[in-house]
């Protein structure tokens, strides 16, 4: 398998963060929605249903997945991994645990593990989600070549989308002509959001029956994934001719994102990139278009789930370090305009940072 | 992650039909002594929520709150900025958006249990731990409703019955659409993904067995591959709410017309059902239908421990593997189950 290398290496530092914290079992929950605690543990990258992977320290794995047609995947996607169907997790989790006496257990996300799981454990179940974080967050270089790769696919793809975008064309056969193209270049997964229009659009969501139109503001947030690790690019581009206030309000974005950019390196905080964004608002007189009333985040961790952690916010006074990989999207509401998006993926270096995405950062446009 | 067409059409799902859908959920409840049913909504647990009010998360999680009698409640861990995305997706009238769904929805049960009442919860097993402890805060009797659920849902309807069948034309136009005698599986796959996508598929997910000959199991491709002289794909297409599976195997110079011969066995395997004798010469088999959350819920397979009849007249996605020839062959398609008298029969024949 093409993984084997780098699923070994993240099951022994596993096992390793395992016997620091004094835990015999961990259990990592995912599902099609966030599978990333479940992929570090068990090297499968579900898709549909659900999955608990029970890890020891010594590298075992059993990984119970309660979508059948799953099994034959995780079976032949996977090695070293014990595969079972199982109707009820919960249950079935319980069963195991108690068959394997007085251990220490930890779970994670503990509040996303099935119900049944923790109210009938056998033995008590501690939260182990802030075990798997920093594994998650703070990246071998193996992995962070992945969220290299992923994001050359995402520079590559984005060039798909422009040409897709085409005045007529309805937000979703847009977004197939997306997926059809990393489908072709064998990329197995992607999330992506759409919007169209100008000042009456406020977020991005999935795609619509809506047709493009000249003078729309199209943007997107494109997150394909390598062997499971993703990298995401968000841009901007007009149908037809960009008008100078597109133009004026675009260029503040790239101020943003350029300070934000700027202020990833060892030792700065997320807080402080995330400040950085927003400063370039606020010298703009764009103050409450930073609220959370017209943004969500600054940037999202990105790896083996498409927005984990660190979030950028003025508020996440996570440390960075070398090997954290996300994106530094300053994308929110502009009044004059409407929604614009715009946001690369970086990797901290010993140094400062490496950006990924090497689209230009311009307000594409008919005459781009 | 849902990145297909997600939209309510009240041409194919009217009011009426969330109307009746509630309305058999309450008798459900009734008989089951619940006051206050809770449905829990992910991306890879959509269905008991679509089927009360339509609604799908393209992310996230969210949980409806029917008490009942009254106004149905969403609580919604969607950014508020998705409030317009979310309302023209959803049948209700009461929208709660909070980060932590959990302590917001005791809340609102809550607010309309009567004294000694008893809150009943889809799957509750199943559900999110932080949910199940929110609701024991309530202080109420906590009960598992997914019986209650399946019992109001069993009837089906005739709105249900025609997106199965647009979705399986979905799936039937997609598979048709790669090239046979492609030799790269993953032209084949952009081809099925790409045409499922363009006619409105919520979500498509396409697998395939470049080499039925040395492997049979159906994976998703990353990276390159070569299909062999016979090899299968399969798509799962979405289609507002519904899922539906279908297989094509391909075999090159097949002189004999062993794929024709499998679909012919399988189409005969589905006569019976829900009964699940006609299965008993496949290597392989399974049946997946939604019963409560799951959009494809293992109803039975010839790998699934305590298996059962699926309900008379239910939609499912059967799957089978069989050797004719020394050939290995996958065949699949949705298939209604036989109903007072009438055969289990597919919605649409696998023939490419």
């Amino acid at each position: 398998m093409k993984t084997t290398t780098l699923a070994a290496e993240r099951r022994a530092k596993l096992g390793a963060a395992m016997n620091a914290g004094g835990l015999d079992v961990v259990v990592a929950y995912g599902n099609g929605w966030q599978g990333d605690y479940l992929m570090y543990a068990s090297d499968f990258p579900i898709l549909e249903g659900g999955g608990l992977a029970v890890c020891t320290p010594d590298g075992s794995c059993r990984l119970y997945l309660d979508s059948a047609s799953e099994i034959d995947r995780a079976t032949a996607e996977t090695e070293g991994v014990e595969v079972r169907f199982s109707r009820q997790l919960g249950r079935d989790v319980v069963a195991d645990l108690k068959a394997r006496g007085k251990v220490r257990v930890a779970a994670a996300p503990l509040a996303f593990v099935p119900f049944a799981l923790v109210e009938n454990a056998p033995v008590p179940i501690a939260d182990g989600t802030a075990l798997f974080d920093e594994l998650l967050m703070y990246k071998t270089p193996a992995e962070v070549e992945r969220v290299k790769r992923a994001a050359q696919t995402a520079d590559e793809a984005y060039v798909v989308f422009r040409q897709a975008a085409q005045e007529g064309r309805r937000q979703y056969e847009v977004v197939a002509e997306v997926e059809g193209w990393l489908r072709a270049h064998g990329v197995a997964d992607n999330f992506m959001l759409i919007g169209s229009g100008g000042t009456d659009i406020r977020s991005v969501t999935p795609p619509s029956n809506r047709k493009l139109a000249t003078g729309d503001l199209v943007i997107t947030e494109l997150t394909p994934s390598i062997e499971g690790y993703f990298a995401q690019i968000c841009r901007t581009l007009v149908v037809g001719k960009a008008s100078v206030p597109q133009q004026r309000a675009f260029a503040v974005f790239v101020e943003a994102l350029e300070a934000g950019v700027a202020a990833v390196r060892p030792g700065a905080l997320a807080s402080d990139v995330a400040r950085a964004e927003n400063d370039a608002f606020r010298r703009h007189g764009l103050a409450k278009f930073v609220s959370s009333a017209y943004t969500r985040v600054r940037g999202h961790g990105l790896g083996l789930f498409a927005d984990s952690k660190p979030h950028i916010l003025e508020e996440v006074d996570i440390e960075l370090k070398p090997g954290m990989t996300f994106v530094v999207h300053p994308n929110t509401y502009h009044p004059d305009v409407g929604y614009i998006m715009l946001g690369d993926s970086v990797v901290v270096t010993p140094d400062g940072c490496e950006v990924f995405t090497s689209t230009p950062r311009v307000l594409f446009d008919g005459a781009a | 992650m849902r990145r297909g067409l997600i939209e309510w059409s009240k041409t194919e799902l009217p009011e009426t039909v969330f109307d009746a859908r509630i309305a058999a959920m309450r008798t459900a409840m009734s008989a089951a002594g619940i006051d206050s049913l809770v449905a829990y909504t992910n991306l890879t647990r959509p269905s008991a929520v679509s089927w009360l009010c339509d609604f799908i998360p393209y992310w996230s999680e969210c949980a409806l709150v029917l008490p009942k009698s009254g106004t149905s409640t969403m609580i919604s861990a969607v950014s508020p900025r998705g409030k317009p995305w979310v309302e023209s997706t959803t049948y209700g009238e009461y929208l709660v958006f909070a980060p932590k769904i959990a302590p917001e929805t005791a809340r609102v049960v809550m607010s309309s249990l009567p004294a000694g009442g008893t809150i009943g919860v889809v799957e509750l097993g199943e559900v999110p731990a932080a949910l199940g402890w929110a609701l024991e805060t309530v202080g109420a009797n906590v009960v598992d409703a997914t019986d209650a659920f399946v019992r109001a849902r069993a009837a089906g309807d005739a709105a249900a019955a025609a997106l199965a069948k647009t979705a399986a034309g979905i799936a039937h136009q997609a598979l048709a659409a790669f090239d046979a005698h492609a030799t790269a599986a993953s032209a084949a796959v952009a081809a099925v993904d790409l045409a499922a996508r363009r006619l409105g598929a919520e979500e498509s997910y396409v697998a395939v067995a470049p080499d039925l000959h040395s492997d049979r199991r159906l994976l998703r491709l990353e990276g390159p591959a070569t299909l062999g002289d016979a090899y299968a794909l399969r798509a799962t297409v979405a289609y507002k709410g519904t899922w539906v599976r279908m297989i094509r195997t391909v075999v090159r110079n097949d002189a004999h017309g062993i794929v024709r011969a499998a679909s012919e066995r399988l189409a005969a395997a589905v006569a019976p059902l829900p009964k699940l004798e006609g299965f008993a010469e496949f290597a392989w088999w399974l049946i997946e239908g939604a019963r409560a959350a799951q959009p494809l819920e293992a109803l039975a397979g010839s790998a699934v421990p305590n298996g059962a009849e699926s309900l008379p007249g239910a939609l499912v996605s059967v799957q089978a593997a069989i050797v004719i020839d020394g050939t290995p062959v996958l065949s699949g398609a949705p298939a209604f189950a036989g109903n007072a008298g009438t055969a289990g029969s597919f919605l649409v024949a696998a023939a490419f």
